[in-house]
């Protein structure tokens, strides 16, 4: 807690700006992956008009992949649904972790935060909340506006200039997401009252994608990974909470 | 192409926005027993998770010797991110180890 060097995490101001700059990190992983959805986008034949289309009004950066290589297959359009809604299934479940910070809000709140919600966005703003923050609207509108600008005008740059860059710049700017996650799960863990059942959580769904990776596509496995993963530190919250063994002690 | 390309975007961007605010929008309004609600609280964590491991999975960027890159340079991040405590910081380590560890890396 020695302020000076920490990112004003806790004293955050709950205004628009604040928000804005809550989603710098995540700026890196949307300019590199929303460059490279646009660039493949113009390599498949799309126009730059039609790339920046599906990122904002899909706004999701593994769809819209998907969508491009589904249409270079000449897949027909109930088949494209239908993988998109498989590869978004997730936001089902991040959604509803959202609903219950949400709950006496106006329902115009709600809508924005839901249509602008993504996997970072997700992550940064439950980190906020659990922190004790809450999630006070400007400051949502911020994170998810910051997001959904850079997502938008990266994939237009990516359409426009992707032939002319290296490959591999684009490689090592893709990790940028990964650290993310790997930031993101571990402030998580550290701020959580409870770190052990969410090493369990974090423990569980990792095994189990490792697991059924050769099974079944991707974005089902990450469905059933998060269920399970959530569904055993439910359980042994519940057993501690009836005043079962406390043998499940914060220790992170 | 062109009246199928906005048809195709149509029924993507219908099914993604339902799935997006749909459990927001009707589940806000309800006080979820304590079993549901622990669920919930575990939802994040679960699904960083599981995005990691398909990460590393399926993009574990293999040097010559087969050392995964990807694991390695997550690694680092996780190691900054304990001592920094900033997600920006975080970031950037990984994107900079995960280049150098690609060079470096036998």
């Amino acid at each position: 807690m020695s302020g000076a060097v920490r990112p004003p995490r806790r004293l955050a101001p709950d205004g628009f700006r604040a928000g804005v700059v809550a989603c710098l990190p995540t700026v890196l992983g949307y300019w590199s992956i929303g460059f490279a959805a646009g660039g493949i986008g113009t390599v498949s034949g799309f126009s730059p008009l039609e790339v920046v289309g599906l990122a904002t009004v899909l706004y999701a950066g593994s769809a819209q992949f998907l969508f491009y290589s589904l249409v270079l297959a000449q897949a027909d359009t109930l088949a494209l649904v239908l993988a998109v809604l498989l590869v978004n299934g997730r936001y089902v479940l991040m959604s509803a972790a959202l609903a219950p910070f949400f709950r006496g809000r106006g329902w115009g709140e709600k809508l924005a935060a839901g249509l602008l919600l993504t996997d970072e966005t997700f992550g940064v703003a439950v980190q906020r909340a659990r922190a004790g923050g809450g999630l006070p609207f400007p400051w949502l509108l911020g994170l998810n506006l910051g997001a959904y600008v850079n997502w938008g005008v990266a994939n237009l740059t990516g359409a426009l200039l992707a032939r002319h860059l290296p490959e591999s710049m684009l490689e090592a700017l893709g990790f940028s997401l990964t650290a993310m996650f790997v930031g993101l799960l571990l402030f998580t863990c550290l701020e959580s009252q409870t770190r052990g059942l969410e090493l369990v959580a974090i423990a569980v769904a990792a095994i189990v994608v490792l697991a059924l990776a050769a099974l079944a596509p991707l974005p089902l496995v990450l469905l059933v990974a998060t269920t399970m993963g959530a569904l055993a530190s439910a359980l042994l919250a519940l057993r501690r909470a009836r005043g079962g063994r406390r043998w499940l002690r914060p220790s992170c | 192409m062109a009246s199928s390309f906005l048809l195709s975007l149509l029924g993507c961007a219908v099914v993604t926005v339902l799935v997006r605010v749909a459990p927001v929008l009707l589940l806000s309004h309800l006080a979820f027993p304590a079993g549901v609600r622990a669920w919930l609280t575990y939802v994040p964590a679960a699904v960083m998770a599981a995005i990691l491991a398909g990460e590393f999975l399926h993009h574990p960027a293999l040097s010559p010797a087969g050392w995964s890159v990807s694991l390695l340079a997550a690694g680092v991040s996780l190691g900054v991110g304990l001592l920094t405590r900033s997600l920006f910081l975080t970031v950037l380590a990984g994107v900079a180890g995960y280049s150098l560890l690609g060079w470096a890396v036998p």
